[in-house]
């Protein structure tokens, strides 16, 4: 499989090699899934990845979720894979696709539209990261989709602190949190500072910062041409 | 000597056994994936296929030019919403089209699924599927790939909750 264009038609038979080998091997069933969910063909994608799923539950399942929400945008059947982890792997936060569930969760129901439990869910990502390492560790994007999830929740003040964060993580440059910012303080009925906000918002937006320069800041070093 | 010649015969059978297996295996055996994932095997054609068949398909890795837009996919999706007659439907379920697009721009071969959220074959309501077809695949809104003279894959899913557009997938 090494070398092999995912989707490829070598890459496909050696999958398949290793499914007639052992028509166990969850990670090739899985593998197999892969090309279909890319190419937009949800319905193979679904009859593979369910395959996974029913081989091994607790490595999958979580990742199913995460899938949902983002290429399919179902959120109930995100929210509901993401659950299923706390049962799969009680006392254990799994992390598909490298973020945690409580994180995934929080933008399942933001985007499901239940900003009471999106806000719990991202609070409950912060504090536990923040418990266990340190907040430096926190995945930045949950500060400002809190926020956002606040003004959603019409929870407006609790806002502030959150986007205080974000403008932290993300150096001063990010248009997600200026927009936040333009919508805290239009609520507010500070228009000046409202139209100041979005038009760096817009700047920042244009500009675009990537998260290599952002890392690269942060640890000190320069970013070079070549 | 019965039993040497016997021997011999086993011997030879397993040989060729083992040389037919190899080349059943390698020539003959029907292959389940001729063409990489993706490849629109029994596509509707708008276009004659003659003119595009023997050139180059690319996005099969990535599928994901976001360049291929004409303007931007804000723009596609705007001009979407603005002709699609969301208040006639009340369907619920995905919209996917597969399709390719020409080194002028133009989708010439595609291919449709109505879907239930479930991602079961269903169908919707007559006059929804042609509408999200036209509007999806003219030329309004797609550019050619690269200048090189090629054929590129794109796909879209929408997914449609009560007759309403409410993601554009990919």
């Amino acid at each position: 499989m090494h070398g092999y264009y995912q989707g490829s038609t070598q890459n496909m038979k050696a999958i398949e090699e290793i499914l007639k080998l052992n028509p166990y091997h969850c990670d090739a069933l899985r593998e197999r899934s892969i090309p279909y969910l890319k190419r937009g063909m949800p319905q193979k994608w679904k009859k593979y990845m369910d395959q996974a799923v029913a081989c091994d539950s607790t490595r999958w399942i979580g990742w199913r979720g995460y899938l949902y929400l983002y290429f399919y945008r179902d959120y109930a059947k995100a929210i509901a894979d993401f659950d299923a982890t706390d049962t799969f792997t009680p006392n254990f936060i799994d992390a598909p696709q490298g973020h945690s569930v409580d994180f995934w969760r929080g933008h399942a129901y933001l985007g499901a539209k239940n900003y009471e439990e999106s806000i719990y869910y991202y609070q409950k990502h912060i504090a536990h990261v923040t418990q266990k390492f340190g907040v430096d560790w926190v995945e930045p994007q949950a500060f400002p989709n809190l926020a956002i999830a606040h003004y959603e929740n019409k929870s407006i003040d609790s806002m502030p602190h959150y986007l205080e964060k974000a403008q932290h993580y993300y150096l001063d440059k990010s248009a997600d949190t200026k927009y936040s910012y333009t919508l805290y303080h239009a609520r507010k009925g500070d228009t000046l500072k409202a139209l100041s906000y979005l038009d760096k918002g817009i700047e920042d937006f244009l500009g675009g910062t990537t998260n290599e320069e952002i890392t690269m800041k942060k640890s000190g070093r320069s970013m070079s041409k070549n | 000597m019965k039993k040497i010649y016997l021997l011999l015969f086993v011997f030879i059978s397993f040989i060729l056994g083992y040389f037919w297996s190899t080349l059943y295996n390698q020539n003959l055996k029907p292959n389940k994936y001729p063409y990489r994932i993706g490849y629109i095997y029994n596509g509707i054609e708008l276009d004659s296929v003659q003119p595009h068949a023997h050139k180059s398909l690319e996005g099969f890795y990535h599928s994901s030019a976001p360049t291929i837009y004409k303007g931007s996919k804000y723009q596609f999706r705007q001009n979407l919403l603005a002709a699609y007659n969301a208040d006639i439907y009340k369907d619920n379920g995905y919209f996917n089209l597969r399709f390719y697009i020409s080194n002028v721009g133009k989708v010439w071969l595609y291919e449709v699924k109505e879907m239930d959220f479930d991602f079961n074959t269903t169908q919707f309501t007559p006059g929804l599927k042609e509408e999200l077809i036209a509007l999806s695949l003219k030329k309004d809104n797609w550019d050619p790939f690269s200048e090189e003279d090629l054929n590129y894959y794109m796909h879209l899913t929408y997914r449609i909750e009560n007759g309403k557009i409410t993601e554009i997938i990919s």
